[in-house]
């Protein structure tokens, strides 16, 4: 178990993952040039940190106030990992996706997720918006 | 050179301000540090979060484009103006001309499609166009993004380059 933390930069954002509390947070805006090379630790890392927490849940908090289209191609994958990790155990994986009620882009796309991956318990909060940078 | 950016689908009657113009080599960095400086302008000008966020996803789209495809060496201008109550972001840049095939081929997609297709389309690519390892960043989902949020269609031109023939120029003008 070891836990990652990414402090946010202007085109990325913080990513916090606590292997102890099993929790990964994701906060502010997300417009990196190279998805791939900026993401692809934290999938990894994620990756491992999911075979090792099995069956136990694992929490995952959105707090975006904006991505570019390649963010939003990570998200997606990061979210297929997820998926697929509770497919294989249930009920596993909860996301709360933050989210401002009039940011009518960002609720599609967590609509989207929502409707694409069945396993994950996914909950849209426009109650406690993310604080837009 | 790459001015008539303004002219090519405005003029200057039709533009009451000027939020800001730039031109030359488009880097991440330079996409990050006027991406600030158009969030402080938004901010400071009394307009709804809504379309302040579609501009600046707008923005972002178009200058990463610029920065991965253009021509000499992602050199391109970008212009971001208003009349009224309606804001244009406006961009020129060269492309090698075997490009405008796949350009045109978004373009004309998305300009003939409904908002509920383009939303469709869009969550389609989302499932199936897998970020690349090899620096291509996939423009498919760009220019869905754009044509989701422009409250207009997107006009776009190809226009030759007397000096090169092998590049062309190509304007975009996405309307909020």
């Amino acid at each position: 178990m070891s836990d990652l933390y990414l402090p946010a930069a202007f085109d990325t954002p913080e990513i916090r993952l606590n292997a102890a509390e099993k929790t990964l947070n994701i906060s502010g805006e997300s417009y990196p040039e190279n998805g791939h090379s900026s993401f692809a630790p934290v999938l990894k890392h994620l990756e491992t940190e999911l075979a090792n927490s099995s069956a136990d849940r694992f929490v995952v908090n959105f707090r975006l106030t904006y991505f570019n289209s390649l963010s939003a191609k990570i998200l997606y994958k990061l979210m297929q990992l997820l998926d697929n990790h509770a497919a294989q155990y249930p009920d596993s994986i909860a996301v709360n996706w933050y989210c401002d009620a009039e940011d009518d882009m960002m609720l599609d796309f967590a609509e989207g997720l929502k409707a694409d991956f069945a396993h994950i318990r996914l909950d849209i909060d426009t109650e406690s918006p993310p604080n837009s940078a | 050179m790459l001015k008539n950016v303004f002219d090519y689908f405005l003029t200057s009657d039709d533009i009451d301000r000027l939020v800001f113009y730039y031109e030359g080599p488009i880097s991440q960095q330079v996409v990050v540090s006027m991406g600030n400086l158009l969030k402080e302008q938004l901010q400071m000008t009394d307009k709804s979060q809504t379309k302040a966020r579609r501009l600046f996803s707008a923005y972002v789209e178009i200058m990463q484009n610029i920065a991965h495809y253009a021509a000499n060496n992602h050199k391109g201008a970008i212009m971001v103006c208003g009349q009224n109550d309606k804001y244009f972001v406006l961009s020129a840049n060269q492309i090698n001309k075997p490009n405008e095939t796949a350009i045109r081929h978004y373009l004309e997609q998305v300009s003939n499609m409904s908002l509920e297709d383009i939303k469709q389309a869009y969550r389609e690519l989302l499932r199936h166009e897998l970020p690349d390892t090899d620096g291509s960043k996939g423009a498919g989902l760009g220019f869905y993004t754009l044509a989701l949020q422009s409250s207009e269609p997107i006009h776009y031109a190809f226009a030759p380059d007397p000096e090169n023939e092998q590049q062309l120029y190509f304007y975009l003008k996405v309307t909020f």
